[in-house]
């Protein structure tokens, strides 16, 4: 299927065509609009790059751990996230796309050991699913992983000027100050290979409308941890797509707004389409690779995740827009401390271990699941101190290994397995016997 | 909800699994709506059970009863929903969301599975009369199946309105003239002609 009536890559024709199929598919539910809305959003996004890009417009290229406001605020500038067309391919596409993104980036020499949403994001720039980028952006977040992406990134693309931010594994003043420094010298790198001039006045309106955004989402929040928790479950983990693509952009805003407002009408004329017997914080990396899954946690097992780690946002990301330094702050504390994984997978365990300790008590959860993406070098390098923190909080807690984007490595009824024997056997039980946490 | 349209598992294998074993005589209007896709479609029925493939990398389409296989994508509930589905009175994204109907597998190839399920309202009644179970065709209110919005332009228009006008004759024959007109053998045909004019053939040799 042609995109904006040009022939695209087929991958891409893949994810249009399917995000036009699901939007057809779910507008038949009335009660399923923040779905719809969400996968317009997406769509009206795609539009809006392939537009830019047949306009010859710059496109700015940058990893996982980076937010797109400066460069919203240059206007007319695509922005790209490597690992977008693994992403998207996986969730709203054809999952066999990411699979062979994984192995042509293996095939090239990437570590197998890599995160597969960097190996992905490496077979789409092998495989040139991206138009070239005029400047790149790296940051050394959301994990280790990414720092071999980005010379990944540089190794693939050495021509193309790329500018570094260091996130040192700290989250004070002088490091939300340190990154602040380091986006004030990336505007005229911006400014310079882009041809744009950042207008002030429009990054205060795209700071204004992530601020709206993040409102929403301490909302959605506040509704998802109302038991029962009647929003699907596979919706939880969209805070980490939204930070990466969208935030500050009209799109982001009505996806967090849609997800605030459909859970928030849920709760309140207390829809219910199944029995939610067990809560579980879902604590690290989504099923991309089929998040009908959660649909089957749900329906079979009564089993329902009100939160996630890819789906905490933070309640500290209002960005002040009276000044240039307080924005640049703000956007520098938003990514440090805000974005997902960026703020627990730095520097110690602590924080890690006492944001799950925060959600588990706020979303009134009965256990943990560690879903642990064979990548997560980080917190499988701290196992040993969360399965002791959970032990002593009295919390069970389901360890397993899977990819999150590749599903040769866990498969499904394995999955399945793992997650019914925890709850039937384990979780259940205890909670019959009332020895859950309080 | 209405609950137990079927009395054991042997009824759901002559009803749901004698419905499911027409598909290949419909299978270029099948693949048509299915967009070419090559893939595996793995159905599990409940309460009570069946089980069957719908194997859409074949020429004509296959469909296994008691397939024990995996399939690239599947579908499960029970066999009540999936009636209703058959019957339009359960539409796709509402047994999705709510949880009557589970899915898995690529969501791009789901989505191109999707569509075969339209057409199941339209010939599923006559079917349901043709092996004299009519006390099977339930009333309910008949959501639409899907948001998609009808192409605009003129010759979308004029082929819908026709295809409903021959809808409509074949519905009044049906009721006023001939009330044994076989409505799955006249889409069997509508399926060859449009075959026969995109030029495939029609009866290729079965794959190795």
């Amino acid at each position: 299927m042609a995109v904006l009536d040009k022939r695209r890559a087929p991958e891409w024709e893949r994810i249009w065509e399917t995000i036009n199929a699901m939007i057809g598919v779910f507008q038949a539910d009335p009660q399923g609009k923040a779905v719809t809305i969400l996968l317009e959003n997406v769509r009206d996004y795609i539009a809006d790059l392939f537009a830019k890009i047949d306009s010859g417009a710059p496109v700015v290229w940058y990893n996982l751990g980076f937010n797109p406001e400066l460069i919203f605020a240059l206007g007319g500038v695509g922005n790209i996230s490597i690992a977008e067309c693994a992403a998207l391919s996986s969730i709203v596409g054809d999952q066999a796309d990411t699979e062979t993104y994984i192995d042509i980036a293996e095939a090239h020499g990437y570590s197998s050991e890599c995160c597969s949403a960097d190996k992905g994001g490496m077979g789409g720039v092998i495989k040139g699913l991206y138009p070239d980028p005029c400047c790149m952006v790296g940051i050394n977040t959301p994990c280790d992983s990414q720092v071999s992406v980005v010379s990944g990134m540089a190794e693939q693309r050495n021509k193309t000027p790329l500018f570094v931010i260091d996130v040192p594994p700290y989250d004070d003043e002088r490091t939300f100050k340190h990154v602040a420094g380091q986006l004030r010298e990336l505007i005229p790198f911006l400014e310079r290979h882009t041809g744009r001039k950042l207008d002030w006045d429009r990054l205060k309106s795209v700071c204004d409308c992530t601020n709206r955004t993040s409102e929403y989402l301490w909302q959605w929040m506040d509704w998802r941890s109302c038991a029962p928790t009647m929003q699907p479950s596979k919706l939880c983990a969209m805070t980490m797509v939204l930070m990466i693509a969208f935030t500050g952009s009209v799109w982001g805003k009505n996806i967090a707004r849609a997800l605030a407002e459909d859970i928030r009408d849920k709760v309140q004329s207390g829809v219910k389409y199944f029995d939610e017997k067990v809560r579980a914080i879902w604590y690290q990396d989504p099923v991309w690779w089929d998040i009908q899954l959660y649909d089957w946690m749900e329906s079979e097992l009564g089993l329902v995740i009100p939160m996630d780690i890819f789906g905490y946002y933070a309640a500290e990301g209002i960005i002040d827009t009276s000044s240039e330094e307080t924005i640049l702050y703000g956007l520098a504390r938003r990514m440090v401390n805000c974005h997902p994984m960026s703020r627990q997978f730095r520097g110690t365990m602590k924080r890690y271990i006492e944001d799950f300790m925060f959600l588990h008590e706020k979303f009134k959860a009965d256990c943990g699941i560690m879903a642990g993406h064979i990548a997560c070098k980080h917190s499988w390098g701290g196992i040993g101190l969360f399965k002791e923190a959970c032990k002593k909080a009295g919390i069970p807690l389901l360890v397993f290994e899977f990819d999150m984007f590749d599903s040769r490595i866990l498969p499904y009824k394995q999955l399945q397995f793992e997650i019914s024997r925890f709850v039937n056997d384990l979780v259940l039980p205890r909670k019959a016997r009332g020895e859950m946490a309080s | 909800m209405i609950m137990g349209y079927f009395a054991g598992a042997e009824e759901v294998n002559k009803v749901i699994g004698g419905f499911l074993k027409i598909f290949p005589s419909l299978d270029p209007i099948l693949k048509e709506l299915s967009g070419h896709a090559s893939m595996l479609l793995k159905l599990e029925l409940t309460d009570p059970e069946l089980s069957a493939e719908i194997d859409l990398s074949r020429s004509p389409l296959e469909v296994r009863i008691g397939s024990d296989a995996d399939g690239i994508i599947g579908m499960s509930c029970p066999a009540d929903n999936f009636h209703r589905l058959l019957l339009g009175l359960l539409p796709m994204a509402i047994g999705i969301n709510r949880k009557k109907i589970l899915v898995r597998g690529s969501i791009g190839k789901l989505m191109k599975a999707v569509p075969m399920f339209y057409v199941a309202p339209a010939i599923y009644p006559f079917y349901l009369e043709s092996i004299g179970r009519p006390d099977l065709i339930v009333d309910g209110e008949r959501l639409p199946l899907h948001g998609y919005i009808a192409r605009e332009d003129i010759m979308s228009k004029f082929i819908s309105a026709l295809a409903y006008v021959i809808g409509y004759a074949l519905g009044f024959i049906k009721k006023h003239l001939a009330p044994n007109l076989d409505i799955l053998t006249a889409l069997e045909s509508l399926g060859r002609g449009l075959l026969k004019a995109t030029g495939k053939n029609p009866n290729p040799a079965p794959e190795k």
